[in-house]
Parts: structure tokens; sequence; C-alpha cells
């Protein structure tokens, strides 16, 4: 499953991003797991994460990683604007393709609890 | 532990997605730490780099002493521990140490698993273990029975595995590739599959503790080994591990271990050539950053190897074996097929 459409990030005349995404999948929350050992290897670029129950390592690259730290209970969505904002103003390129293999990687991973928005009353009286 | 803010702090360094362990080390601090946690051990194998008995050999770390060296190392930044010995399960309190680890740090542990029944199992899947690797010197108890010198213990070790297996613990099972066991190298992966193990490690043999004394007995040549490498057909549900050119690591760049007694060594395989100072005396970190032990880390070698260097990220191989053959800490890794220079495997070096 791929969370992000190719079509979400695009950009303007310009080729700056664009910071919106309607997307509905994008509603959804993304919240870094709590119980996660986040230990930083700046020597080496990377990030190495114990996920307890089940156990496992999981080595992130820095797209991983600082999507992963974004992670914050917001939706999905604001969280990619976030990365692709941060990048941007320190004047790097946030390809599409690489914010979704970073954030597919910490679902799959179970690095991060992904909840869809409930529904909104709206206002009804039923 | 340690933390960081919501942005990495050395966001500088993006490399996009593609970033690899390209050019690793050397770590200011220790990630990663190999417990030797007892010279104690139920069998008697020709292949023990410990020389390890049913009882060791004087004090070893108490149980207190193992838990603060483990502090030490959570305060460091350890968040992985591999876990061998001797035979781990031996140790009394030792199925409590890891359960007051899992929740901070990886636990792999290393076992001939001949006392894991179904309830320890079940405890160790509870406790949340990581993965077991179980020594297997064969795929018949003759030629494993030979090997670790004790009848029977090849239907026990197989016994702990299927229980390991049936609790639902990643189980990989070892093989140390020598003379006498090469020839069951294939059904040995076959053996794993029907044991419902995934992964295999064939390790190459070190020269340390008993091994030493019968490397010209057990050692084969490079191209013998390389051969029965090249032989393997796995099934198609077993992983294999090999740490053989163009696999062949120089991983003390990310390594740190400690001896039962308590002296830093850097790595299990350095058990004989070093000694960066004994935690119980010192701060684990200032064993870490041993002149030595800094060197190690800094990866220079003499030559490197190209094909490895892609494949792993560091150069040159082990330094273990480069020391035992050439006594230098920087030499060429023999083991390597593009650096052995004619070095005789089964030969080694007296002054070692």
């Amino acid at each position: 499953m791929n969370v992000i459409d190719s079509h979400i990030l695009e950009r303007d005349a310009g080729g700056k991003p664009l910071y919106t995404f309607p997307h509905p999948a994008l509603a959804a929350t993304a919240q870094k797991r709590q119980d996660l050992k986040v230990r930083p290897l700046p020597e080496i670029n990377l990030c190495m994460v114990y996920r307890p129950r089940p156990a496992r390592i999981v080595t992130l690259n820095l797209s991983a990683w600082l999507l992963l730290e974004m992670c914050d209970g917001s939706p999905i969505g604001d969280i990619l604007a976030n990365y692709v904002g941060v990048l941007d103003r320190r004047g790097k390129q946030a390809p599409v393709e690489e914010a979704d293999r970073g954030l597919q990687s910490l679902i799959d991973s179970e690095l991060i609890i992904v909840s869809p928005v409930a529904r909104q009353s709206g206002g009804s009286h039923e | 532990m340690v933390s960081i803010g919501s942005t990495p702090p050395f966001l500088d360094g993006y490399a996009g997605a593609g970033a690899t362990f390209s050019s690793p080390g050397p770590l200011e601090r220790p990630v990663k730490t190999t417990l030797v946690i007892t010279k104690q051990c139920n069998l008697a194998c020709r292949l023990c780099y410990g020389d390890c008995n049913e009882q060791a050999p004087r004090a070893e770390l108490s149980m207190p002493e193992w838990r603060k060296a483990i502090d030490d190392l959570a305060a460091n930044g350890v968040i992985w521990l591999y876990i061998e010995g001797g035979e781990p399960f031996v140790r009394e309190g030792f199925v409590d140490l890891l359960a007051e680890n899992a929740r901070r740090m990886f636990l792999m542990v290393r076992t001939n698993a001949t006392l894991i029944d179904q309830s320890l199992a079940r405890r160790l899947k509870e406790i949340d273990v990581g993965i077991v690797l179980v020594d297997v010197w064969g795929a018949t108890a003759q030629t494993h029975d030979a090997l670790t010198g004790i009848p029977g213990s090849f239907g026990r070790s197989v016994r702990g595995i299927r229980n390991l297996v049936e609790a639902g613990i990643e189980t990989q099972m070892l093989f140390i590739l020598n003379r006498v066991n090469v020839h069951e190298l294939q059904p040995y992966a076959q053996l794993a599959a029907s044991l419902g193990v995934r992964t295999i490690g064939i390790l190459r043999l070190y020269p340390l503790g008993r091994v030493k004394r019968e490397w010209s007995v057990l050692s084969l040549s490079l191209n013998e080994m390389t051969r029965a490498l090249d032989g393997l057909t796995a099934p198609s549900s077993v992983r294999v591990m090999q740490s053989w050119h163009p696999r062949n690591a120089n991983c003390c760049w990310q390594m740190s271990a400690i001896d039962p007694f308590g002296q830093s060594i850097g790595c299990a395989y350095l058990r004989e050539y070093v000694d960066f100072g004994n935690v119980t005396q010192m701060p684990f970190i200032e064993t870490w950053n041993h002149p030595l032990a800094k060197q190690l880390r800094a990866g220079h070698v003499e030559r490197s190897c190209k094909p490895c260097a892609s494949t792993q990220g560091s150069h040159g191989g082990c330094r273990s074996t480069a020391y035992a053959f050439h006594g230098r800490f920087d030499a060429p890794d023999p083991f390597d097929l593009e650096l052995n220079d004619g070095v005789d495997l089964t030969a080694l070096p007296r002054s070692r």
C-alpha cells in the first residue's frame, strides 16, 4: 500500500512544493510509538531504532528519521507538508517517492501508529 | 536513552533516501555490544573459541556486576546486546537478566539450545528476545556429537530448536565450516528448512581457544571453503548468511564486547589479542576509547577489498584473522580471495 499518491506533492510553476494535501488518506494521523529507543548515529548519517514487542532493530536513513520525529499525532498531510517545508527551507529537494518510501517504511516497521480520523458529526442533531 | 528534537541535528548531511553505510565509522559511542556472559558450558566442543568447560576457571562477573555493566552500556547509547558464552543458559539468573533489559535493548542470544525446553522457549518469547542463534555443527548426530564431545547433544539441540520455533521466536542456526563437517553443508541447509528455521549462518573458523590447538586438523584451504560455499543450494525458505568475500566485513567499526571477567575486548573474536581494560574498574566508555580500540574502529587497513567494500561498506575484512596470520591489526585478511596473497589457511603461524 502506498500512503501517498504521486500526484499529491505537486509543485507550482516555480518548482516549489505545494504545502496543502487534500487527499483523503492524508487526513489520518500518524504517531511515533512511545516505546521506541531511538539511537542516532550521526557519524554515518543514520539512525538505529529498537522497537520492542515484537523486538526488531530498524535502521533509518535521514529521510525516514526526520519523518519519524515528525509523527507527533498530526495528520499525515501536515507531516508531509512539514517534511517538504523543512527540506525546502534548507534548499534541499524532497522527491515525492522518497517521502512515500520513508513513511511506508515507518508503517511497515510498525514504528508509527496510523489512525483514521473519526468522522465529525458536522452539527448533526440526529 | 538518547533522544533528539523534532529535526535531526545533522540534517545538513542529508543525502536522500539512498543513504547507506557507504562510509562507516568510526562511531563516537557504542551502539551494539557482545556480552560473553560465561565460560561455563555443558558441552565440550572442539570448535570452542573460549576453552569453555562445566566450571569457570575463575570468578566471573556476578549478575549484579553484569547489571551494572549493562546500565553503563545503556547510558552510553547501546541498544543492542548479543549475548553468548559458554552456554548462557547455565548461568543462574540469566533469564531474569534478559527480562530486565528487553524493554530497552534488542536481545540476541547464542546458545547450543540443549537446555531450552518448551517452558523456557515460551518464557523467552514472553520476554521478547529478538533472535536466538543456535550452534549446530552438522546435519547428523554423528558429526555434531563428534564435534561437541557429548553423545546425544545433537538430539537435544534439535529439540531445543523445535521448541524455539514452536514458540514463535526468530531462530537461526550457526554452522562453523571446517574439515569435519564440510560434507554436510548441503544437508544442513535442508535440516534447517525441515525444522522451520529460516536463516542459517555459515561461519568461518577463527584461530582461538581449542580451535587454535587443532587448527591444522580442522581448517580447510580457502579454495575448499569457496567450493563448499559455491556448491551450496539452500532451500527457498532458507536465507544463508556468510562472511566470506565479497561479504567480508570489517565490523570493528561498530563492535564492542565484554568477556566473562569484565575485560573489554572490542569483539568476541579479538578475545585473545586485545585488552582495553576492565569494566569493573573503569567506566566502559574509557575502554571504548582505548587507543587500539579507536584504531580498530577507524578501519585503517593496508589494503582494501573493493568488492567487499561495495557490499559491506567497510574494508579489509576481519581484524582478528588478519592479526592471527600476519601479526598486524591493519594487515590483509587472508580469508578474503582478493587479499589472500597465497597464504595457506591450513597452517596457522606458530607465534600466534
